[in-house]
């Protein structure tokens, strides 16, 4: 079951020629307690789309259904969110910030210590958030997202400005939300790597469009191809044709693993000499680069 | 979903010490002061031409503070940190996904007024206090003229100009979306219904002004606590004046509540 469903959502901003066209004609679903990653580089649309999830912007066109029923501040209750860079009032401290916000949300407070001690504040909770380093914001709206007990956690580019100690934190947090607490996680980054780890599911933007989506294993597992190292080289791309491609003194060829041997008998009956034959995984890299045209 | 916002709001302003003294506070203080020493100093004087002391006429009187341009430089102070917080601190996407915007925004105004009613107490309570210490120090006899009925309405008048001030603050912060143009526009607002009442004495009385918020509270008030010299107010010319008010109130904060409804908070 998909907990969020997007249906042709494009955002304009700005009127007539002047308009920037910040989402085009996205579609896709989100499956309930996977942890969906929103892949994109710098200006793709991510954190519109999420300002869009959390009625913070207005659609041009499109809908979009959170568990089942249209976006709305009934199925935004069920919702947390980070969005874009961590920003607090400046004048309270981190527990009066989540007490704060459990009022807001018509949650208990209870919570909010267990929150805080979750990612590191517990020793900072009487400091007021305006000498909080960077990191320590991170984590702060990590613990402000999860008020409320929500079903469905956006976290937009958390990692920003953390330490690689605390990358690591927080990745593994975002995993146990998912297959720990059962939640529905939608994480955005322009980190390839971090996308590959921690999501089951990915959508990849690109000028505001979905350029590729599907679960991360299909996506990447569905893109293997045969490295070969021979000589000639001019040869085995004669032989092999459409199918490879030269990449320095290799050639990279696209077949199925039940099509190796083959490939393997018909270049040494040809008198090739082989040096090598192996299979090369294409990491999410590849499939981002492949997908975005991006360099 | 409205008392979670007014809740969330309350909390917050009574944890920005800055917003509630500037806003809140500094005014019941400096009009207290200002009410105080000059009673104090002058009082003997007026001793030896006779009349006494009337506590309540002067606590209802300084109830007037809800439409002096000055006091509306603090005021809007307060009601910008309230309404146009978000926008400066960026809150806007903490707060907005969780709650109703017509709740968030109708919330914060009421906060405002919850606030500047007590400053209001705070002016008159401070106001009867200082009247009555000088009906201590000098011996002075208690006048009294002026019935409960009266404090009310000239209590309920000045929240309903206040009410209207915050409306056009709350318009104002939304429109432009920082705090410095929630507490300018407003201010300077005032102040040109302030002067027109001072460059055109003559105009002061004519029904058309009655419009003007300004004018409506004074009218208003003048209905309810009589000023020497002044001709007296009918009830028609009070009733038109406090429709006025909360016409201002109510259009204004539709105003607000629309463009905040339509509004894209991209960068907040």
């Amino acid at each position: 079951m998909a907990v969020v469903t997007i249906e042709g959502l494009t955002k304009h901003y700005g009127h007539d020629e002047r308009a920037v066209t910040a989402l085009a004609d996205v579609s896709l679903e989100v499956p309930a307690g996977s942890v969906f990653g929103l892949l994109g580089p710098n200006g793709a649309g991510k954190s519109t789309l999420l300002r869009i999830l959390t009625s913070l912007v207005h659609p041009t066109a499109g809908s979009i259904s959170l568990f089942g029923q249209p976006l709305g501040p009934g199925p935004l209750q069920r919702v947390g969110a980070f969005i874009e860079a961590p920003c607090f009032y400046p004048y309270l401290t981190a527990a009066q910030t989540m007490e704060m916000l459990a009022i807001t949300s018509g949650a208990s407070c209870g919570r909010s210590a267990a929150l805080l001690e979750r990612v590191g504040l517990a020793e900072a909770a009487e400091r007021r958030v305006d000498t909080f380093s960077l990191g320590m914001k991170q984590r702060l709206a990590i613990a402000a997202a999860l008020v409320g007990d929500p079903e469905l956690v956006i976290l937009d580019e958390p990692t920003n400005g953390m330490d690689p100690a605390g990358i690591q934190e927080i990745r593994q947090w975002v995993r146990e939300l998912s297959e720990r607490e059962g939640r529905t996680v939608i994480l955005s980054s322009h980190l390839l790597d971090e996308v590959q780890r921690v999501c089951d599911y990915v959508a990849i933007l690109s000028r505001g469009r979905v350029a590729a989506q599907g679960a991360i294993a299909e996506l990447v597992g569905g893109s293997e191809s045969l490295r070969i190292e021979a000589r000639p080289l001019e040869t085995v791309l004669e032989l092999l044709g459409a199918r490879a491609e030269r990449q320095g003194d290799a050639v990279l060829v696209n077949v199925t693993r039940s099509e190796a041997p083959s490939v393997a008998a018909a270049l040494v009956s040809a008198g090739v000499e082989l040096f090598e034959m192996r299979w090369l995984q294409r990491d999410l890299e590849a499939v981002f680069f492949a997908k975005t045209g991006a360099r | 979903m409205l008392v979670r916002a007014v809740r969330a709001d309350i909390y917050r302003l009574l944890r920005n010490r800055g917003a509630l003294f500037w806003g809140f506070l500094f005014i019941p203080l400096v009009y207290v002061l200002m009410t105080l020493v000059p009673n104090l100093m002058m009082r003997g004087a007026a001793k030896l031409i006779g009349g006494g002391v009337d506590p309540l006429a002067q606590a209802a009187r300084s109830l007037a503070v809800a439409g002096n341009p000055f006091a509306h430089l603090f005021f809007a102070m307060g009601a910008a940190s309230i309404l146009g917080g978000e926008y400066r601190f960026a809150t806007w996407r903490l707060v907005a996904p969780r709650l109703p915007r017509t709740s968030t925004l109708i919330a914060k105004w009421w906060v405002f007024v919850l606030f500047a009613c007590a400053s209001l107490t705070l002016v008159s309570a401070g106001t009867l206090v200082a009247s009555a210490l000088s009906v201590l120090a000098f011996s002075e006899p208690i006048r009294s003229g002026l019935g409960a009925g009266a404090v009310l309405l000239t209590f309920a008048v000045s929240a309903f100009e206040l009410a209207a001030f915050a409306s056009v603050v709350a318009s104002a912060a939304i429109l432009t979306r920082t705090v410095m143009g929630a507490v300018m526009p407003p201010f300077i607002f005032s102040l040109a219904q302030s002067m027109l009442g001072a460059f055109l004495p003559s105009l002061s009385e004519p029904s058309a002004l009655l419009g003007l918020p300004s004018f409506a509270g004074d009218t208003a008030r003048r209905y309810a606590i009589p000023v020497d010299g002044l001709p007296p107010v009918t009830a028609g010319a009070a009733a038109v004046s406090i429709v006025a008010l909360v016409a201002w109130a109510a259009f204004a904060l539709l105003v607000a509540v629309i463009a905040f409804r339509r509004q894209d908070l991209s960068r907040e």
